[in-house]
């Protein structure tokens, strides 16, 4: 109240009434009657708010006061910004009224164009300005100061060029402060896009990251180093060899990647829009890989992809069509038009997790729901010429189960992975079983009651799978039907998961526990596992690039395709992408480092 | 930046605050708000952030 008071009526009150002519008829510099006016606006404004302060701070209804809360540095900061632009917009205020121009037209154009501009480019701003102002983190309670400097500078050249003309004083001001809140705009926020274009070199440390099934293309997902770095999660397509790569955006604003059976295509989805209940909008974009130039271009989608549900993308395995898999329903969209050829409803409950692409005719999908006492998961095949729906069979899983199937869709590996109710310390009792991928008929018990599992089929048939139990960590290798060919001990770990397979008939495992978001820990590590001879070959240090943790990779492949770059691809303990030789057993960074 | 300047410059502020000192005492007594209210009352007034409110109202 009192800044717009003082600021409104010091200056701009007395030139409108005339009155400012006291001061420029005597032998007085312009500055000192601009300072000294400004000056006891700002001094009155703070005395007042702490007169205000003193008698219920010193009281017992709040904290007595103590003179470290009145010093506290970025408090004080922020008032006397708070202050400086109270008084700046009141004393500009108070000039464009009194001049009673046309100009004050112009002015509330500018303000909405300004006010406009800061909002399109408000993440750009905050990069810039946190680079700026050395800041970790946002600059949003300081960014009152730009705008009140601005302010100040404009009052100074007001008072210097406008002296005792309302008019002339309004035009100064005007022209000043406009071209300071655009030239201080467009300069932070093109700091903030250079900040912006990563180049996979940028990268301090990596997050995770994954390889194209086939070809050297990989998904990279890090912070780069710097000081807007711990901000920053950028995304992008690499290519080692060649260094080449592609923009994908930041990490929350883009879908994971599904790459194509070639690895010569990636598609992803950007969000345009977050509401309360998750994103509302979506579209998809398509990264030709195998051009000299890797470009990514949007595709318009004849049907856009439903709000909220996480989506999740598959190619056809020819390349030439694209599945959206969201729970409420499949959609097949061909490419590279964007039209979509079918959509299959869930009907009732919902599409689950893999899809199976039989061959160029059908697909085989997984529909579960519950009626509350058991969950059911329907087994459904469906064409991709039309989408009709086939159910072929069904099964009762756990409500938090996961489905493993084998690339022919025959066989269809169930995890349950359940938590007794009433025991408060009781661990998990897990198991695994082995059934028809058609008819959902169950072929045998894999593991009972261990305390984690994880499971797979392997390149060749086979079935590994990793088990945790009192004595610790253990893999065991089963044949096509399930009969144990070999149980090997992988030492005392609380978590173990299913890497690639660099070659045929050796397997990575990532023993654990291992970090998830920052790098840190060496109390992970990989082992190489040689399935024939049972040798174990432990890499230290490392973990796998991919966790398992984020499901949402791409429907067909949740562990790294056979003999893929993804499957040689690891995370060492300081955050750098690491590709280590199945053979030599040397490791080469590829990203990463301080 | 001269001497006089700085001299005027001082002279102005002095000026503009005499004019206008008053303010103070009124801040001050705005203060004991968040004290009085609840005994006339008005409970919600002895909030410590209806205290920071008035700080701010009065000042910025």
């Amino acid at each position: 109240m009192t800044a717009l008071a003082t600021g409104y009526s010091t200056i701009g009150g007395e030139l409108a009434v005339g009155r400012l002519g006291f001061f420029f008829s005597r032998p007085v510099p312009w500055w000192a009657i601009w300072g000294g006016k400004l000056s006891a606006s700002v001094l009155l404004t703070a005395a007042v708010g702490v007169a205000t302060a003193v008698p219920w701070m010193s009281s017992s209804v709040a904290q007595p006061l103590r003179l470290d809360s009145l010093l506290d540095l970025p408090g004080a900061f922020f008032a006397a910004g708070l202050i400086l632009l109270t008084v700046g917009l009141a004393h500009a205020a108070s000039i464009a009224y009194g001049s009673r121009s046309g100009l004050v037209a112009a002015d509330l154009a500018l303000l909405a164009a300004w006010l406009w501009s800061l909002w399109a480019a408000g993440p750009l701003i905050i990069f810039g300005a946190m680079w700026v102002l050395f800041l970790d983190r946002s600059p949003h309670n300081y960014f009152q100061w730009p705008v009140a400097l601005a302010l100040l500078a404009a009052s100074a050249v007001q008072v210097w060029a406008g002296r005792t003309d309302a008019r002339r004083s309004h035009f100064a001001l005007s022209a000043t402060l406009w071209s300071l809140l655009f030239a201080g705009l467009g300069l932070v926020s093109g700091l903030g896009w250079r900040l912006l274009q990563t180049t996979p070199k940028d990268l301090g440390d990596v997050i995770w990251a994954a390889g194209a099934p086939r070809g050297d293309w990989m998904y990279v997902v890090g912070h780069v180093r710097g000081r807007i770095g711990s901000w920053y999660t950028p995304v992008l397509l690499y290519q080692a060899g060649s260094g080449r790569f592609v923009r994908l955006g930041i990490a929350g604003q883009a879908t994971p990647p599904a790459f194509s059976g070639d690895g010569q295509q990636a598609a992803l989805l950007k969000v345009e829009d977050w509401g309360s209940e998750g994103w509302s909008g979506a579209r998809l974009y398509i990264a030709d890989l195998a051009s000299d130039r890797p470009s990514l271009r949007t595709v318009p989608l004849g049907i856009p992809p439903l709000p909220k549900t996480e989506p999740t993308l598959a190619f056809c395995p020819d390349g030439d069509c694209l599945l959206l898999a969201q729970d409420e329903a499949l959609t097949l969209y061909d490419l590279p038009s964007g039209k979509s050829r079918w959509t299959a409803p869930s009907l009732r409950g919902r599409w689950v997790e893999p899809v199976v692409f039989l061959d160029r005719e059908r697909l085989r999908a997984y529909r579960r729901w519950s009626d509350g006492t058991t969950s059911m998961v329907e087994i459904v095949t469906v064409r991709l010429r039309d989408g009709s729906q086939q159910p072929t069979g069904r099964l009762e899983v756990q409500e938090s189960a996961c489905l493993r199937s084998s690339t022919s869709g025959e066989r269809l590996l169930v995890l349950h992975r359940r938590t007794p109710r009433g025991l408060p310390d009781a661990r998990p009792l897990s198991k695994a079983t082995l059934h028809d991928g058609v008819t959902g008929a169950l072929l045998g018990s894999l593991a009972e009651a261990v305390m984690d599992i994880d499971a797979d089929l392997l390149a060749d048939g086979r079935i590994a799978v990793a088990e945790i139990q009192d004595r610790g960590a253990r893999l065991r290798v089963l044949g096509r039907n399930g009969n144990e060919d070999r149980s090997i001990d992988l030492g005392p770990f609380r978590e173990a998961s299913l890497g690639g397979e660099p070659e045929p008939g050796r397997l990575f495992l990532g023993l654990g526990p291992c970090p998830v978001f920052l790098p840190g820990t060496q109390a992970c590590e990989t082992v190489l596992v040689d399935l024939e001879s049972g040798h174990i070959t432990r890499e230290p240090g490392v973990s796998p690039a991919r966790p398992l943790w984020h499901a949402r990779v791409g429907l067909q492949e949740l562990r790294p395709a056979a003999g893929s770059v993804g499957a040689t691809l690891f995370r060492s303990a300081d955050g750098r992408l690491v590709r280590l030789d199945p053979k030599g057993g040397t490791r080469q960074i590829l990203l990463g480092g301080r | 930046m001269t001497g006089h300047g700085m001299r005027a410059l001082l002279a102005i502020a002095a000026r503009e605050l005499r004019r206008r000192w008053m303010i103070l005492p009124a801040g001050l007594l705005m203060g004991f708000m968040p004290l009085v209210a609840p005994r006339l009352g008005w409970k919600e007034g002895g909030d410590p952030v209806v205290g920071l409110a008035l700080c701010l109202l009065m000042g910025p």
